[in-house]
Parts: structure tokens; sequence; C-alpha cells
């Protein structure tokens, strides 16, 4: 396959952290993310590092998949850490012609680039642990109340699974596609922007016609199996709290108010 | 013996075109029925009659005591009659096996629980237990076909319809699949319509139909259909090697039954030669 | 023209390398028909791929007339046309507006002159048997088996020496498949050569002047029909099923009856068969 498909991390697993319900974990996650811009402080990062490190660890993570999740960021990562340490104004530690390195520069730079790493490990560690429809699930139910005011919740749930199982899909067939057409003579790489534009409909034309058929056949394979909307459905995994839950929920949110409190 | 879909006298016009035109048709329990014809011969457009994806102009589709045309039957139809189709690929909803599986019992509403239960039984049923945790893109064309019967499965049908199911796969793949279609109809008495291209699987019904222009031209069990082969050139069909090597040496002169299977045909010539 | 593969390697860089090539040597010419046979994941597709230079061998090489790939003496584009490469499903790659431009999107991008394209054009589709009320028809209204013509005929119109085709009557009835075969047949000069890909061993056997069957990313046997057929066991061990007419000869050989081994078409078989019991007596029916 010439795609790295990176949407579908999940490896499966029966760890403490695999088997939290996916409301929680994607609770948490938020709240990481939210406590990592309150705090500043790298004692504050080091007890959320070391909170991940533990969480890491029960779900048997490899360091292969951390460092695959963190590599795509690299850039952004480099020049969040570079910028703040070449344009933060302070107390000068090395100077070079205009280049002036500073204390607060130096301190500003890893603390955001530490704080950039611990944001994809808190979403990282969840999306390796929990299946990307029990992650819609999750956000189905708790985004339910707003049904209420007639929010179409199941069916953003229902298309977000479908795009998740079809994208692996639809590269695949942009491949092929491409080669084909190359084998007639078709050009992607060269021309200027309009003359490139213009080479891709015949790439583009034959996946719009295949999407369209494919989410026709789809839709009639849906109705026969009974598909009918949100309403009176079931589950095969019904999202349940366990025990587990209520005490993770208890512990975890009270410290990471702590670690906002204290750093 | 009752039967459990009973076709009536079906007409069905797409646009000018009439795609089925007096079709009548019953499966019965532990039924293995295939259907043949050429493209365009109505094959799909009765497939698809017999869950009520398509409604029949004229005529009635009867599912044990439920009509495809009366609106409030239509679920209890579709979760009698199982429909698998031609492309693995575009019948997968979920992005694991066994919550794909799971998709049919969750529409009828079935108890947490109990989804679990039919999940594993299904995919026993299509050996395909020890991938349940997988992703569809990452299983062979086979393995999918596999998956999307047992999403039919664990809706606990009582007919299973197959769609060309194996036009898209490799050899591996079609040897994979038809294996559990044929288990099925033997070891769960499970009633199936098989509709094909493949003449070799026509071998394994208890009883052919082949289609065209429409209509049911010719209902009869393998082996008469493909002892008829100036027929079976009309309707645009072929007769599969090892019967056309029996057929062509009984024109010669010799005395040998009718087989599909290369080792039965020696079998036959060695006995009456 | 020669296309020769040279020891060639071929890995799939990605999370997982795959090893899709190992060490193939193979020469692919005109004035012949070359059966290619192996199951998916064989490393088929890459093979069809390094012959039209849509892959650029990673080990070894690719000549062409003697020309080699790798090194750059052989212009890709142009090699493109003059290896037409008909992908599997090919009716999936129809993007035009009508049945004419689709076909003259080849040509065109050859840079050939309008009467050139307009020529070309209408010989392809006659070809594959589709006449002129179609040009200004739109591919997308077709029958299935009528999509699939029309995309052999957008290769065909780039007059291709070499055609490649993965796998061409996948997915057609019995009267599709026989037309597309019978057309091969037909296009097939002593200037012009044919690769075919096929899972069907029925279809192949009596198509094929040499067969080549590839197993895990290696060439595991190569010769004609006949030579390749009565290798019966070699085939099983990798999973690959001889023609049905075979298993029935060779089973009878192997109860003693005196009948060739390479054999794999009907008639032949009930020739040979009929003798071989009967003693060379009189047949019927004929």
């Amino acid at each position: 396959m010439a795609f790295d498909i990176t949407l579908g991390q999940y490896i499966p697993g029966d760890s403490f952290v695999h088997n939290l319900d996916p409301r929680t974990k994607l609770i948490i996650a938020i709240a990481l993310i939210v406590v990592l811009f309150l705090v500043n402080t790298f004692v504050g990062y080091f007890w959320i590092a070391l909170f991940l490190l533990l969480a890491t660890i029960n779900g048997s993570i490899s360091a292969r998949s951390v460092v695959r999740s963190i590599k795509p960021l690299t850039f952004i990562l480099l020049l969040t850490v570079i910028l703040n340490i070449l344009f933060t104004e302070g107390d000068i530690l090395f100077q070079l012609g205009f280049i002036r390195i500073t204390e607060q520069g130096v301190f500003r730079g890893l603390l955001l680039g530490l704080r950039l790493i611990l944001l994809i490990l808190s979403t990282t560690i969840m999306t390796l642990t929990t299946s990307p429809l029990a992650i819609t699930d999750a956000l189905e139910n708790l985004l339910g109340p707003l049904k209420k005011i007639k929010f179409p919740v199941h069916e953003l749930s229902m298309m977000l699974t479908i795009a998740l199982r079809f994208i692996p899909t639809l590269l695949e067939e942009t491949d092929k596609i491409m080669k084909a057409q190359m084998a007639r003579g078709a050009d992607f790489e060269s021309g200027n922007l309009l003359k490139r534009a213009q080479n891709m409909v015949p790439l583009l034309v034959p996946l719009f016609v295949s999407a369209f058929r494919r989410a026709d056949d789809l839709a009639v394979a849906m109705e026969s199996r009974c598909y009918r909307g949100g309403e009176g459905r079931t589950r095969l995994n019904e999202l349940k709290y366990g025990k587990a839950d209520y005490l993770t929920l208890a512990v975890v949110l009270p410290v990471l108010a702590l670690v906002v409190y204290l750093f | 013996m009752e039967p459990i879909i009973e076709v009536k006298d079906v007409y069905h016009q797409y646009g000018e075109t009439e795609a089925l035109s007096g079709v009548s048709l019953e499966i019965f329990p532990g039924d293995f029925v295939a259907v043949v014809g050429a493209n365009g011969s109505g094959k799909s457009t009765l497939a698809r009659h017999l869950n009520g994806l398509l409604l029949p102009s004229k005529g009635t589709v009867r599912v044990k005591n439920f009509y495809t045309h009366n609106p409030e039957d239509i679920w209890s139809v579709r979760a009698l009659v199982g429909m698998v189709f031609q492309n693995p690929d575009n019948q997968l909803v979920a992005t694991t096996v066994e919550e794909d599986v799971a998709f049919g019992p969750e529409n009828l509403g079935v108890p947490s629980n109990e989804i679990r239960a039919r999940v594993d039984e299904a995919l026993k049923w299509v050996n395909m237990l020890d991938h349940k945790k997988r992703s569809p893109h990452q299983l062979s064309g086979g393995q999918k076909q596999r998956v999307a019967i047992a999403g039919v499965l664990a809706m606990h049908p009582e007919v299973l319809v197959l769609d060309e199911p194996t036009a898209m796969l490799d050899p591996v793949g079609r040897e994979e699949v038809l294996q559990v279609i044929n288990h099925l109809n033997k070891e769960l008495q499970m009633a199936i319509v098989l509709i094909t291209h493949h003449m070799e699987e026509v071998a394994m019904a208890k009883r052919v139909i082949a289609m065209a222009e429409g209509k049911i031209k010719v209902e009869c069990n393998p082996i008469e259909l493909f002892l008829q082969t100036e027929l079976v050139d009309e309707l645009g069909l072929d007769v599969p090697q090892v019967f056309a090597l029996g057929n062509l040496l009984r024109k010669y002169g010799l005395e040998v039954d009718p087989a599909f299977d290369p080792e039965e045909l020696v079998n036959a010539l060695c006995r009456s030669n | 023209m020669q296309i020769e593969l040279r020891d060639v390697s071929y890995t799939y860089n990605g999370p997982i390398p795959v090893a899709a090539l190992h060490n193939i040597n193979l020469k692919v010419k005109t004035g012949e028909i070359l059966g290619l046979i192996g199951h998916t994941g064989s490393g088929k597709s890459t093979l069809l791929q390094h012959l039209n230079g849509l892959l650029k061998p990673q080990d070894g090489d690719v000549l062409v007339d003697g020309k080699s790939v790798k090194r750059g003496e052989v212009s890709l584009p142009k090699l493109r046309f003059r290896v037409g490469l008909v992908f599997q499903y090919p009716e999936y790659q129809l993007f035009e507006e009508t049945i004419f431009k689709e076909v003259a999107f080849g040509p065109k991008s050859m840079g050939l002159n309008e009467d050139e394209i307009k020529q070309r054009v209408a010989k392809s589709l006659s070809d594959v048997g589709m006449s002129e009320e179609f040009y200004e028809r739109s591919p997308f209204e077709l029958s299935g088996g009528q999509k699939r013509r029309v995309a052999l005929a957008s290769i065909l119109a780039m007059e291709p020496e070499i055609l490649v085709l993965d796998e061409p009557t996948a997915g057609l009835d019995p009267k599709g498949r026989k037309e597309i075969l019978d057309f091969l047949l037909k296009w097939r000069t002593d200037d012009k050569g044919i690769v075919l890909v096929s899972h069907n061993m029925e279809e192949m056997a009596p198509f094929a002047d040499r067969i080549v069957v590839l197993h895990q990313g290696k060439v595991v046997l190569d010769g004609t029909p006949k030579e390749v057929f009565s290798h019966t066991q070699e085939l099983l061990d990798v999973g690959i099923k001889v023609p049905q007419v075979s298993m029935v000869v060779n089973s009878l050989r192997s109860r003693g009856y005196n009948i060739d081994a390479g054999i794999f078409t009907v008639e032949q078989a009930a020739e040979a068969i009929f003798d071989a019991l009967r003693g060379g007596g009189e047949r019927r029916g004929l």
C-alpha cells in the first residue's frame, strides 16, 4: 500500500486503559488538553507526563507508535521551538551577529515544544487504545442531549463511521486510477498551476463516479440489513460506566485540577 | 412443504424496459437454487425483489406471512431474507469485523448481550472468528465477502440471497466463499439463492433457473440444463469444462454418466468402459 | 519489440515493507501471447507496472530493445504508449463526456494531429465492435461489457506494440468474456504482443503461447501451456489449479491409461480419451 493510513491507529488490546469506557477516555483527553493550556511550568508538565507514561505502559503502547504519531508534526514542533528560542526578549545567553538566544527564549521554546508533544500524546493514547467506532459512539453519546434541539447526532456519527471505514479504500482507489491514467499518458506532475488543475480531471471524475457508486451500493446493503436510522437501535458494545470508570474519573479529574492549582 | 418465499407472476418496469415479465418462483426451506442468465436477463432485478429492495409493478412477493409491497412488512421481510452483494468493499459499514457483523442485529434492536452471541456464532460459521477485531481493509476479498455473509447470518434469516458473490474474487477467495455457502446449506439447512456467471458454481445447486429477457426460460436440475448444449448456447451461457467433456465423449459414442467434478467423470468413465 | 526484466526486485516501503518481486528474469516480446498466472499478492501487478515504466526497478534493470530503463536510456512517457497497460476493471477509469473524447485521450496526450486522432479513435472503436452511433454518447450510459470495450479501445488507440491486460474478463458474463478473448486473438499479429494475466486456467490455456507462473514474487514455472500444465504437483504446491480438463487427463493417466499429459482443451481431451479407451475405434458424431 502506498499510503500510511494514520486515521485508524487503533491497536486492539485488553488493558485497563483499553477497557475504559470511551467516554471516560474522551473526557480525560479533553480535560488534559485544557490543563496543558492552563499549566505553564516544567514541574506541572512533569506530573502530566508521568500520568501519560503510566497510561502508555498500561496500554502496552510501543515506543514506535508513539514516535510515529509525533513524526508528522515534527516540522511544526521544530518551528515552534526554534522561533520561540530565537525571538523571545530577555537575558542574553549567547549572541552571534543578529542571532540572540535568551534564557527566557530557551525556557519558552522548550516549554511550548513539550506542551505540543504532550498534547499529541494525550489524544494519541486515546486513539491507539480506542477503536474509531467507539470514539464516535462516545461522541454520539456525549452529544446526545443535543438531539432535543433536533441536532442530527446519530446521523453525524454514522457519517463519521462510514468516512473512517472508506478512507483507506478511497486512498487505494486514488492510487489505482492515477496509475491507470498515467498509462494513457496523463501527466500529474508538470505544468503550471492551471494546467495541473486541468490535469486532475481524469483523476477526479472517476474518483467521484466511484465514490457515488460505492455510496449507492452501501445504501442498498444497509437497507438490506434493516437500517432505518437511529431510532430503536441497540449496540453491540453498549456504553456502560463501570466501577473502573467512576474510579478513574474520581481520581484523575481532581488530580488534574490539583496540578492546575499548584503549578 | 410451505415455501418461505413465493414470487407470483411478478412484472417489473424500469422506465421503458420491462426487466421482469411474469416471473413465478418458490423457495423452500433447505433449498439451493442457482440463478443464471446473460447480463440484462433480469437476474439481479429478481434478486432485489426477494427482500423488497425493488417492488413489483404487478404481481406479489410473499415471504412467509409478509408481503414486500406492505410498508409495515418490509423490515420483517428483510430480516428473513438476507442479501449479499457482488462488491465485498461496498457492503461493510463498520471499521472492525465484529462491529460490522453486529450492524444488522443492532438495527433489529436485539439486546446487547444477544448481539455478542450472534456475532460470535455467525463469525464461526464463516470461519472468521479469529479476525473479529481486524479492520475490513486489512482483509482479502474472500475474507471480506465472508464477513458480509456473517453480517447477514447474524440477523438469523431463513433465506440467503447472494448476487454474484464471487464475481470480484480470485480463485482462493471464491473457493472460501463457496465452501461457506455449501456448509450453510448442508449443515444449517439454510435456503440459498445463488446468482452467478460461473457455471461451475451451478453444480452445487439442487435446482437451476435460467433467465433471459426478464423471463424464466428453464427450471431444472443442473445436470438437465447442461445436457441441453444448444439451449445453453442460446441463453448466452456455457457448459462447465468437465461436463462439456462428458457431453462430447457421449456424442462420440462412449457411455459415461454426466459429471461436474473431474474425479467423478473419471470414475464414471472407468465404470462403464 | 522486446522487454527484458533482468534480476528485477521490488519492495514496497511503508509502515510494513512488503517485498513484491525477487530477482525476476523475464522476456516479453512481440509476436507472442504470454499468460501470467499467480495469486493475489504474487507480485503480478507490480511486475506489470515494470513493463511500461510505471514503476522503475529498485534492483536489477528493465531493458527495452536492449536499452536500459534504469540508466535513463528509455523515455518513459514513450514507453507507456508503446506498451499499453489495461488495468483490472478498466471501466472505472472512464471520465470524458463522450466516448469519442474518452478514446481520443491517449492519442491526444501523444501529441498526434486531429486527423490522426480521428482515424485512430474510429479504428479502435470499430475493432472492439462499437459503431459510429456511440461516438457522441456518454461512456457512463453504457452496459458493463460495453464500458469495458471502450476502456480497451482507449488503450488500443495509442497503437501499442505490446498490450498488457490484467484480468480483462473479470466480472463479465460468459458472452462478454468470449467477446473480449475473441477480439484479442484477432488483434494479435506478428508485430504485436500480448501479456495476459488471468486466474482462469480454462480461459488461459488454449490462448497463450507461453505461460509464466509467479509465486511470492518469483517465477516458478515458465514454458508452453503443455509443459506448464503437465507440472500438476508443482502448480498445486503454489495453490494453482490446472485446467479441469488436465485434471481428468492426469487422473486417467495415473490409472494407467495412455494419454498425452499436456492436454487442456475439451476437444483434444475428448479425442485422446476416446482413443485411449476405445483403442482407435470408430468415433461417432464426426
